[in-house]
């Protein structure tokens, strides 16, 4: 392509003309409401990530002084987490996150910090992937084949697109911020060997 | 600062440079009510982070045009995605691709600074020195910058026309 045919397709796109439905009026009001009802709605969130992580940490630290796996009933008393954890099952904080917090809430792992943010898909999360970002950042996530994921926690933020290639491949466009460095790639996962969930 | 004081700079921001955030938007989803979502998404992400802004108007428009191309990037992917789902189901002869059309893939596969550079000094009708403030550099760095840009375009469109 030539300097001159690419001048006048720049010039051509530049000129383009669309017509916007919503007045500016329109447009700032809409945005007003929305902002009116931002507020609640990212400090459930932050409560709800602090409270999980509170789960968490106490998980993890009773499993670890124990030296082995325990049985959720040892480490709760709460009757229904009880009930789906067999004595003897091995606790799994994935499937204990997605069971307190349902489909409609991304659930990540960040090591062993538990992040959640939000799903842009209505499926239920059929995959769980384990990947490795970086030597020290390992990230576990649950996802449906075609995802996309969005996290604004302290210390974790971005997105992360999931794409299913084929039968046995998913793609994970990841764009994440971890305690301030960015980590950005795209990472095919081979899930054939993954737990598949039937919530 | 507090929220009164956000919605109020909010507000003026959107007076002032709505056209200007619509227009980088179109141009990359190519649909209008599109672009009004994606300009909405942009500014909620800049209102989630306003703790963190100091306060200077510029600033802020630079920051919010910065996040619109970023956001119509991810509702072009996500919106892929959907076609491919879709597509599977139901596939189809894809139509042939206009010049504007390979102009568009060319910008998407440009390295960000570049994209940027695009969008914000050769098609959002804004002047050298109005974009540069924007893209935080000088208008001689600027000027090079669309060089460079211009020719990988003109590389890239040669090279998907090859295969």
């Amino acid at each position: 392509m030539n300097e001159e045919l690419l001048e006048k397709l720049l010039k051509e796109k530049k000129n383009q003309v669309y017509h916007f439905g919503q007045s500016e009026e329109d447009f700032i009001a809409g945005f007003m409401e929305k902002i009116d009802h931002r507020p609640q709605k990212i400090h459930f969130w932050r409560y709800a990530a602090i409270f999980a992580a509170v789960i968490g940490i106490t998980v993890l630290a009773l499993t670890s002084m124990s030296g082995k796996t325990v049985p959720t009933s040892e480490i709760t008393t709460h009757k229904s987490v009880a009930t789906n954890n067999a004595p003897g099952k091995s606790f799994d904080p994935m499937q204990e996150s997605l069971r307190l917090f349902g489909d409609e809430v991304a659930i990540l792992f960040v090591g062993n910090d538990l992040v959640i943010g939000e799903r842009m898909n209505t499926e239920s999360p059929s995959n769980v992937l384990n990947v490795k970002l970086t030597n020290n950042i390992e990230l576990k996530i649950a996802c449906a084949d075609n995802d996309s994921i969005s996290v604004n926690a302290p210390g974790v933020s971005g997105n992360v697109i999931v794409s299913r290639s084929d039968r046995q491949t998913l793609v994970l466009d990841v764009d994440l911020f971890i305690q301030g460095k960015r980590i950005n790639t795209q990472i095919p996962v081979d899930n054939s060997k993954d737990i598949r969930m039937h919530s | 600062m507090q929220d009164t004081i956000y919605k109020n700079l909010f507000a003026e921001l959107i007076k002032n440079k709505l056209p200007l955030l619509r227009r980088v938007a179109v141009n990359i989803v190519n649909s209008p009510a599109d672009a009004d979502d994606v300009v909405q998404n942009a500014l909620l992400r800049a209102w989630d982070k306003r703790g963190s802004f100091s306060g200077k108007t510029d600033a802020l428009s630079a920051w919010v045009v910065k996040i619109v191309i970023s956001e119509s990037y991810n509702f072009l992917r996500k919106k892929s995605h959907r076609e491919k789902v879709l597509q599977y189901f139901s596939p189809e002869t894809p139509e042939e691709n206009t010049a504007l059309e390979a102009l568009d893939a060319a910008i998407t596969q440009l390295p960000e600074l570049y994209r940027d550079t695009i969008h914000i000094a050769l098609l959002s009708n804004l002047t050298i020195e109005e974009s540069s403030r924007i893209l935080g550099c000088s208008p001689n760095t600027l000027y090079q910058r669309i060089h460079k840009a211009k020719n990988m375009l003109r590389e890239i469109i040669r090279r998907n026309a090859d295969e």
